[in-house]
């Protein structure tokens, strides 16, 4: 090698070379200082050490945390030495480390964001109220999701549930996330609900969960989301960015799904309140029946005594009508024969007639015949 | 099959509920609410067959995704 003589350009390329073989990427940690973005697109900054040193560059579109000046941040970066001979980090990912850097940075991205509207309650949509097939974005090695799925056993059956099985924390995270988040919205028999799970952790453990574009995948996932991560007193980015928001793992299934348990004792419930109905209705049917039975027989009733009051006041008009009650007042009936004589051109002289009384009949002879008129 | 099984369970429960609303109401027959109570029974004993002894299935996609 030290026989061949090379230009400065070549130079530089084999170094570069020689670096990528050996260091395709570093993780580094250190303190930002100097941090500056140029023309809104290229960012440079330092990390340093007690004693050392290092020139970073990245593009800004990469940047997915809040960086500033003082913060502890790790890095995967890729060494490099620039055109004008100055080595330099050449950084890929970049995350807040130690937990008041992560503090200040998730305070950061949390007013960028709730800025834009992402934490709205307006843009929470409503998790289907029984899901049958659930998309997972955890690791199936996380605690938190083995209880997920315990829980959802316990409560429920019938579930399909795919887990996009990708690691949940370090700084391969954000990236594996937004991969699975949008794998399982793509999938052709559709998930119905997108559930993002971690168990607890410390800050640092936590953090792919305050990525930007962890939170921007969530936002625009087509799937409702849900999202249990770490224990109920953690509070992420990605917490506030889902359709609903769990405690934990654990709370999420409990959140997904009912209890067979209460749905069985509900339905019974129904059951038995159908049987309270039926009877109620029976009750107030034979009620019914009642009324209307003494309805009838009181119209039957009225209708008798009007019956009965005519039929009294018929005989009596009947009554006055008879001849007999006539004579009894004292008026007498002459007949001729069977014939009733009503008019004076009914008899003629020496006609034998009779006369009735109330008490007897008498014959008599007609002896002068005058008309009143 | 367990997704469509869970398609049948969702439905009975939405019935289920129906009847529920159905008994609240206050004008009840006596024919109709029979049938219904019939209805009740026969969906709350399906529902219990479903849910008794149905098990969960799980997909795991292993799959590492560029960045």
């Amino acid at each position: 090698m030290q026989d061949v003589t090379l230009g400065v350009s070549e130079a530089i390329e084999l170094i570069n070379g020689a670096l990528d073989q050996a260091f395709p990427f570093i993780l580094v940690e250190g303190e930002v200082a100097s941090f500056k973005v140029n023309q809104g697109k290229f960012v440079f900054f330092d990390v340093k050490d007690e004693s050392g040193s290092l020139n970073c560059f990245m593009m800004a579109f990469s940047l997915k945390f809040p960086i500033q000046d003082g913060m502890k941040v790790r890095i995967l970066a890729q060494p490099k030495i620039t055109a004008w001979g100055k080595f330099s980090l050449t950084v890929r990912e970049i995350m807040p480390v130690g937990e008041g850097s992560l503090k200040k940075s998730f305070e950061l991205l949390k007013a960028k964001l709730e800025k834009e509207g992402l934490f709205d309650e307006t843009r929470k949509r409503a998790l289907p109220r029984l899901p049958t097939r659930i998309g997972v974005v955890s690791s199936s090695q996380a605690a938190g999701y083995i209880d997920f799925l315990k829980i959802l056993e316990n409560r429920w059956g019938n579930l399909v549930v795919v887990l996009v099985d990708v690691p949940v924390q370090g700084i391969e995270a954000p990236a594996q996330i937004i991969g699975a988040l949008a794998h399982l919205n793509e999938l052709a028999i559709p998930v119905d609900v997108i559930a993002v799970l971690r168990g607890g952790g410390s800050a640092d453990d936590l953090s792919a969960f305050n990525h930007e574009d962890v939170v921007r995948a969530i936002a625009t996932s087509r799937a409702p989301t849900i999202v249990g991560v770490g224990h109920e007193v953690d509070v992420s980015l990605a917490d506030l960015v889902s359709d609903r928001r769990a405690a934990t793992p654990s709370n999420a299934a409990e959140i997904l799904v009912p209890d067979k348990k209460e749905v069985l004792a509900r339905a019974q419930r129904t059951a038995d309140m159908a049987f309270n109905g039926v009877t109620a209705a029976i009750r107030v049917f034979q009620e019914d029946t009642n009324l209307i039975t003494k309805d009838i027989s009181k119209t039957l009733e009225n209708f008798m005594t009007l019956q009965n009051n005519s039929i009294t006041s018929f005989k009596r008009t009947l009554n006055q009508l008879n001849p007999e009650a006539v004579l009894k007042r004292g008026y007498s009936l002459v007949k001729k024969g069977n014939k009733i004589m009503a008019s004076t051109s009914d008899v003629i002289l020496n006609d034998e007639v009779s006369i009735q009384f109330k008490d007897g009949t008498i014959g008599a002879k007609v002896t002068d015949v005058s008309s009143s008129k | 099959m367990s997704a469509q099984a869970n398609k049948t369970v969702a439905q009975n429960l939405e019935k289920l509920e129906e009847l529920l609303a159905w008994f609240e109401s206050e004008e009840i027959t006596v024919e109709e609410s029979l049938a219904k109570y019939e209805e009740a029974l026969k969906l709350s004993k399906e529902l219990e067959d479903q849910l008794k002894n149905a098990k969960n299935q799980v997909e795991v996609i292993k799959k590492k995704f560029n960045a």
